[in-house]
């Protein structure tokens, strides 16, 4: 099978998800990634260590020493081999690299340079000390999460990375077709919390227009009625009986079809008592049965449904392995892992888990050997520690 | 200038949230986005808009999407607007839609067909769990995806139920995931003159945000679940706070950050006890972590902690409203929000793009989202052709109303 991003070289320099998920996008699809580290980075807590099993598979690890002078040469010499350098460094550690966008791209005009900081490079906050729980209270996404009676909640994980982390890919690649075109390459200033706030639903579209704000609504809302997670026997499921179409369906895989007759249900003009019935109805309902009844019942007769899973249940669904979602590798510090898979689904250039994630500075000796000649010679990588 | 994919065209069936997304941030780019509307699902749409906010002249929330767009209505059930929109995909580039797996085909528009109208065709395809596997079937919202992977029993706080994210989380990260794929597929023609057919699936999307909790769970059997407004990760040291006058979000999960907090807090002490001065050490001594922030910032309004954090270098911020986001000088500073002119709604402020600055080709918010079937004829005329007489004929046998 063909590789899209074949011959595709990129630098990364990353202290977050968002670099390291871009880059391993780019690597599911061929693309040749360099992860640059110093010996200060090999411990650092970010990307999270648990994390790097998964983002830095088919990747390289150079170690450099940012200090010493064949370190910054090598640096260079990456620099001069990407056709994009993906970052996401905090500034000290910017600082201590001597990484300079402006420099990079006066010696490279054809370089794509992939900037990711919390809030982009211009703007009043453009150096405030941020992280993804930050971007997360400051975008209001946490206000509309949650319970009304607990606080603002936080997301499970650290969204406004991946949402930025995808985003710059896609930068990325645009980046390549002007750059194929015109030969000229560009510095992409994604921002975490610009990413975050177009993934906001229109939220701030409605606030603008009626001055009203979507409050907390737990885990359903009133205005979607059938749409969200309901409590089951024996733990929750999800519903999304959205519409009249659907509202049929529902009321026969309940066993009450004559629910289905009643005036409010053949039209979603009357919302709010639409809305009532529909909660009277399911609520009951998913208390007297399992999850796995509610799922099996609902989902035979058409209507949207799934548990809520675990984590230790969700390694276990069928489609994970029938898509190749979960692959084991054979990690250079772990042994045989099993890491989440590709969820690029090309029919000709598929997503590729190729190897393990490296060891820090496991690939030195042989991507120093691969740069130019002249440089390489200069710049003698470090070996792991 | 000129935008990055101003010579991609894209034939957009895609409805709802995770294909519109896509097909916009295509469009910010620079793409010629034609999007095929269905009468119908517009009309629901605003109608629903109307109702939820009472008020007839609002028009969808998440129109913004469709920002950039020009706009026809095909009647797909008819003949001639199945060949109509078969005679857009030779003109194109990009195909992309969000049906059920199957619908395409039942439409007569699948990918071999289309393949075999025009063979460098991209198409793009998001669904619930992919166009293969055991449970292609099954029909696919963000709310199911939420649930099944598991993401739901890692949001929200230990005495509550799993927690939905409070908007359709997967829909954007599939939608994101779509539009890459399909500039790698663009790459990939551009060598070989060869199209494909993209399969993204809601679940696998967000699937791949668990932050490495799936290895955990797979190969360390540690089941993580919903740790409040607590780091899964890193602990309380990354955690939203309860000041005298709402929440103030502090991260110090990092030796630098940790730091400049024990000189935020005045107590130089905390960066040289064993039990907080590294990373590992106060992910052990988490409850020494939380009662020390806890009480710290309890003792003070939110703005005071984020002005005394934020001095020290310490990530820190006040958990804002929506409201209050909108009017930051940050986002204004940025140009999220866009001021287009809608075609019945008038002037209105809708979210813009995530790509406004790159250096040589910023995506730009250049017109308003649509109202359906608006751009019928400048599009038929200029892609394929048609003439005014051509196109009323079509009209006249409702080939545009569904």
């Amino acid at each position: 099978m063909a590789d899209a991003l074949a011959g595709l070289r990129v630098l990364e320099l990353r202290q977050g998800i968002a670099a390291a998920y871009c880059g391993m996008l780019l690597s599911d699809l061929g693309a040749d990634v360099v992860i640059a580290i110093d010996r200060v980075m090999a411990e650092d807590p970010d990307p999270p260590l648990a994390a790097q099993l998964y983002l830095d598979r088919n990747k390289r690890s150079v170690l450099l020493d940012p200090a010493a002078e064949n370190g910054q040469q090598l640096l260079l010499a990456l620099a001069g081999w990407a056709d994009v350098a993906v970052e996401e460094l905090l500034p000290d550690t910017r600082a201590r690299w001597h990484v300079d966008p402006d420099l990079w791209r006066r010696a490279r005009p054809d370089l794509i340079y992939a900037s990711i900081t919390p809030f982009g490079r211009t703007g009043p906050d453009a150096d405030r000390p941020a992280s993804d729980l930050i971007v997360q209270a400051l975008s209001g996404f946490m206000n509309i999460t949650g319970f009304p009676e607990d606080p603002p909640t936080r997301s499970g994980t650290s969204l406004s990375e991946y949402y930025t982390g995808v985003a710059t890919g896609v930068a990325v690649l645009a980046a390549l077709r002007h750059r194929d075109r015109t030969g000229r390459g560009q510095l992409l200033d994604m921002a975490l919390l610009d990413t975050l706030l177009t993934a906001m639903e229109g939220v701030p579209d409605t606030f603008f227009r009626t001055r009203e704000l979507r409050p907390r609504t737990g885990n359903s809302n009133p205005l979607f009625p059938g749409y969200g997670f309901y409590e089951a026997k024996d733990g929750h499921v999800a519903t999304a009986i959205q519409g009249v179409n659907i509202w049929p369906r529902f009321c026969i895989a309940i066993d009450r079809p004559e629910l289905a007759e009643r005036p409010e249900f053949t039209s979603q003009a009357d919302q709010d008592r639409w809305g009532a019935a529909v909660s009277a109805a399911l609520i009951p309902w998913c208390l007297e049965h399992t999850r796995a009844e509610i799922v099996e019942r609902l989902v035979a007769f058409g209507v949207p449904a799934a548990p809520v899973n675990t984590l230790a249940d969700v390694i276990h669904e069928p489609p994970l392995a029938d898509r190749g979602m979960l692959v084991e590798v054979d990690d250079p510090r772990r042994g045989r892992i099993t890491i989440t898979g590709s969820p690029l689904h090309l029919s000709e250039t598929p997503g590729r888990v190729r190897r393990a994630a490296p060891a820090p500075g496991q690939d030195s000796r042989e991507v120093t050997a691969e740069l130019r000649p002249g440089t390489a010679a200069r710049a003698a990588a470090q070996s792991p520690a | 200038m000129a935008g990055a994919l101003a010579d991609v065209r894209v034939i957009d069936l895609g409805t709802v949230i995770a294909q519109p997304y896509n097909t916009g941030l295509l469009a910010d780019l620079g793409a010629e986005v034609i999007k095929i509307a269905e009468p119908a699902a517009a009309e629901r749409a605003a109608t629903g808009a109307a109702l939820r906010f009472r008020n007839p002249n609002l028009i969808p929330m998440g129109i913004y999407r469709d920002r950039n767009k020009e706009s026809i209505s095909l009647n797909l059930r008819h003949p001639k607007g199945v060949a109509l929109l078969k005679e857009l995909v030779r003109q194109g580039d990009v195909v992309i839609e969000n049906f059920s797996p199957g619908t395409m085909d039942r439409m007569g528009v699948g990918y071999e067909v289309l393949r075999a109208v025009n063979p460098r065709i991209i198409y793009g395809a998001v669904s619930a769990f992919g166009q293969t596997g055991p449970y292609s079937h099954h029909r696919g919202y963000d709310i199911l995806a939420q649930a099944r992977t598991g993401y739901g029993s890692v949001t929200g706080f230990p005495h509550q139920p799993p927690t939905r994210a409070g908007n359709s989380i997967t829909d954007y990260y599939a939608g994101l995931l779509c539009a890459f794929a399909v500039l790698a597929a663009l790459r990939h023609r551009e060598r070989t003159g060869e199209g494909q057919a993209i399969d993204i699936a809601l679940f696998e999307a967000l699937f791949m945000q668990l932050e490495g909790y799936v290895e955990r769970a797979k190969n360390d059997g540690e089941v993580l679940s919903r740790q409040g407004n607590e780091s899964l990760t890193h602990g309380p040291s990354c955690a939203a706070y309860e000041s005298q006058d709402g929440w103030l979000a502090v991260d110090a999960h990092r030796d630098e950050w940790w730091a400049g907090l024990s000189r935020a807090l005045e107590q130089p002490e905390m960066a040289r006890d064993p039990r907080l001065s590294t990373y590992a050490a106060r992910r052990d001594n988490a409850d020494l972590v939380r009662s020390t922030l806890a009480s710290w910032v309890a003792a003070r309004t939110s703005e005071e902690g984020e002005r005394r954090l934020l001095d020290a270098g310490v990530p820190a911020a006040r958990v804002l409203t929506v409201a209050e986001m909108v009017e930051s000088p940050q986002v204004k500073a940025r140009g999220v929000y866009a001021t287009v002119v809608h075609a019945n709604a008038g002037r209105q402020t809708i979210t813009g793009t995530p790509f406004g600055h790159l250096s040589e080709t910023p995506g730009q918010v250049h017109s308003a989202p649509p109202l359906a079937n608006q751009h019928v004829r400048p599009v038929l005329k200029r892609v394929l052709g048609y003439t005014d007489e051509q196109i009323e004929e079509l009209e006249a046998e409702g080939v545009f109303r569904a």
